[in-house]
């Protein structure tokens, strides 16, 4: 199988992420919200070096509830358990975990009422980019427009992308440097009009 | 990256010497066809192999190939089709150049134009060690088969390609299915294409 995910590595990267972060997100948001990348959202995690850290389990819990929020979770066809803390994400509609770790690894929501555009709010939706576990993510047959999103091609662990029966307008150019591990990618029945990858 | 000429080594009296040919519509520095021995020769100009050139890079994304060689190194199948892909048919083939373990890859129901000749010529472009910018040398069929390329499935139906079938479009030797119906295509099917175990063609 190509590229384990590995565990270590969301350990190593969160020694530098610091727990204020959200709190300076919310300031900063406010005042530069057309500035707002997912560049700018990595700037903040190496900029914030503080002895504070969160864990796997927090970037997985804020990451995915980033996601909710990103792609109109409230109209979500079913959205069970979304995005409740007291149960955790692995009882939430769609997310499958490794029994064993709690890590998420695949993500199911295809036919689900999704839309918007992935690149909004897009400094919390950096952590769930960092769900360095997640290997299958199926979001077909949604509403999901835009470009696709730089971050989804940059999840090492993800093996299999389907993206297809959505809106999506076009590749952005050199996508997919941090794609390591994908093996599929389905993007069929969109309005992507040229790529160059 | 330095392109190779290659030779079909079947038919020594028609001789066909390609270089990297350029996207159909651009003008090359130096065209010389129809010669004695009936070469053709397209010369890349050498200002696209500048490649510290970054408006070159933008629209010639063929020529860095080094900056695709470690992007998405593990991606066996690609779907494109049913989107809205307008370019031409050797365009869409140059992108995913640096696409090393791709098998499948479908690109069915695009607005896909132009012809299939020199469609596949981008996979004889290699590094030539030696810098020699316009270089040429033979590509023999071993090496031809020889090619790192995998692609294997390749569903180009329901597009805009045009123009006869090529008798030598030299196919990469690891295709063994190919879709080309429902396009603008017409003309005998080549003998180059028996190495392939599926092919529609219809209407």
């Amino acid at each position: 199988m190509v590229g384990a995910p590995g565990a270590q590595r969301p350990k190593k990267r969160s020694r530098n992420i610091s727990i204020s972060y959200r709190l300076n997100a919310d300031r900063l948001r406010s005042s530069l919200a057309p500035v707002l990348a997912v560049g700018v959202g990595w700037v903040l995690i190496v900029a914030r070096i503080t002895n504070a850290a969160i864990t796997y389990a927090e970037t997985q819990f804020y990451g995915l509830e980033a996601f909710f929020n990103a792609t109109d979770g409230e109209q979500w066809t079913t959205s069970s358990g979304w995005p409740n803390s007291t149960l955790g994400v692995c009882g939430w509609y769609g997310v499958t975990c490794d029994n064993d770790s709690g890590n998420v690894t695949a993500l199911s929501l295809a036919g689900n009422g999704l839309s918007g555009n992935l690149t909004a709010e897009a400094v919390e939706l950096a952590l769930f980019f960092e769900i360095t576990s997640l290997k299958d993510m199926d979001l077909s047959n949604n509403q999901l427009i835009g470009p696709i999103s730089v971050g989804l091609g940059m999840m090492p662990g993800l093996e299999v992308l389907d993206l297809s029966w959505n809106s999506f307008s076009s590749f952005p150019d050199a996508w997919g440097s941090g794609a390591t591990s994908l093996q599929q990618l389905s993007l069929q029945f969109n309005n992507i009009s040229g790529y160059s990858i | 990256m330095i392109c190779l000429s290659r030779t079909n080594v079947d038919k020594p009296i028609l001789q066909h010497e390609y270089h990297c040919t350029p996207p159909p519509g651009a003008v090359s520095a130096e065209t010389n066809t129809h010669d004695e021995t009936n070469t053709h020769n397209r010369m890349l100009p050498s200002e696209w192999l500048d490649l510290n050139d970054t408006a070159a890079s933008s629209s010639y994304p063929l020529l860095h190939s080094e900056e695709f060689s470690t992007w998405l190194p593990g991606l066996r199948t690609l779907s494109l089709g049913s989107n809205n892909i307008t370019m031409t048919v050797y365009q869409a083939l140059q992108s995913c150049m640096g696409l090393q373990s791709l098998q499948s890859l479908d690109l069915s129901n695009n607005v896909l134009t132009g012809t299939l000749e020199g469609a596949f010529d981008w996979y004889y472009c290699q590094e030539d060690d030696s810098g020699n910018s316009g270089s040429s040398a033979y590509v023999t069929e071993a090496l031809r088969s020889s090619t790192s390329v995998v692609l294997a499935i390749l569903f180009l139906g329901s597009n805009f390609m045009s123009g006869a079938l090529e008798e030598e479009s030299a196919l990469p030797s690891s295709l063994s299915v190919l879709t080309v119906s429902d396009n603008l295509l017409y003309g005998p099917v080549p003998d180059d294409f028996s190495q392939l175990a599926v092919f529609f063609v219809g209407e």
